[in-house]
């Protein structure tokens, strides 16, 4: 088995305990005994870094404690994968970066000592690539779009609502529901900030729900979409820096 | 616990892995409905090589 498809077999079933944990039918995620009872440790590790932010879902959404051998697991994945400082790979520094402060906020303690990402490509849907490749990049930015975050991607996000809902569409009408489940969460996301939008998020995620669920990772995705949509607008709690 | 015994590194290649599949781009092909125009022609040749519609029984 190749390491890529472990990681993403680990990645899945790890999305599957968060799943679980998120609409209640499988417990609490117990991230500590995840990783210790994975036959493989370092693809276990490695899931805790795909999943980053949306790891944090349940204690976020459902606001439930972060156990301190499972703030150990994400230290842990953090020490075997160091976190990318390459400015290539802005996408994965921001990510991190969300991963930590999520981390510092639910744990109470900085010691991830993730470095701010520099604000490189934040060009906004008016940038080089067009709105279809900003709505990719978005896309791959997904874990960002839930509750306490808010930065610069997050003022992106404001201010190219239409572009994201041209992307949704675009994706779906491409049938890549993946990237399409990845948007519909910028699209919750903004509706629970307030902002209006021209495409109704709640339709849209049960189409999606109904046409293209495929894989854990997407249903996590779908599943956090449908919280923030569910939550009251403005409701939550206190944004910080990411 | 066995996550504090071990310490752990992954080697270069793993950590190209792991931020693939962070930046998972979209799909590259598409799966959608394409207009294809000669289609319509195939449709049209079957429909004038199909067979005659029955006729309703007449009588009784």
């Amino acid at each position: 088995m190749s390491s890529h498809s472990a990681f993403a077999a680990a990645s899945d079933a790890l999305a599957a305990c968060v799943l679980g944990a998120l609409d209640g039918t499988g417990g609490a995620v117990q991230l500590a005994r995840y990783v210790d009872d994975a036959s493989d440790t370092l693809a276990a590790l490695a899931a805790v870094r795909v999943l980053g932010a949306d790891t944090f879902s349940p204690h976020l959404l459902l606001e439930g404690p972060l156990p301190a051998q499972d703030a150990a697991v994400v230290a842990k994945a953090f020490d075997a994968f160091p976190a990318s400082g390459a400015s290539e790979e802005a996408v994965v520094a921001r990510r991190d970066h969300a991963t930590a402060v999520l981390f510092a906020r639910l744990s109470g303690e900085d010691t991830l000592r993730v470095a701010e990402p520099a604000p490189v490509d934040d060009a906004g849907p008016a940038g080089p690539a067009g709105w279809a490749g900003w709505c990719v990049r978005m896309a791959q930015l997904a874990p960002l779009a839930t509750l306490v975050l808010d930065g610069p991607v997050h003022e992106a996000a404001r201010d190219g609502a239409l572009q994201l809902c041209r992307g949704v569409s675009r994706s779906i009408l491409r049938r890549d529901f993946p990237t399409a489940v990845r948007l519909v969460r910028w699209l919750a996301w903004l509706h629970h900030e307030g902002v209006g939008l021209p495409l109704d998020p709640g339709l849209v995620a049960e189409h999606v729900l109904l046409v293209g669920g495929a894989g854990p990772r997407t249903a996590l995705d779908l599943a956090i979409a449908r919280h923030l949509l569910e939550r009251r607008p403005g409701k939550g709690v206190k944004a910080a820096h990411a | 616990m066995l996550t504090q015994e071990i310490a752990l590194t992954a080697t270069p290649t793993q950590t190209a892995t792991l931020s693939a599949l962070m930046t998972e781009p979209e799909a590259t092909v598409s799966d959608a409905p394409l207009y294809t125009p000669e289609a319509a022609g195939l449709l049209l040749a079957l429909l004038l090589l199909s067979p005659k519609e029955p006729k309703e029984p007449r009588g009784k």
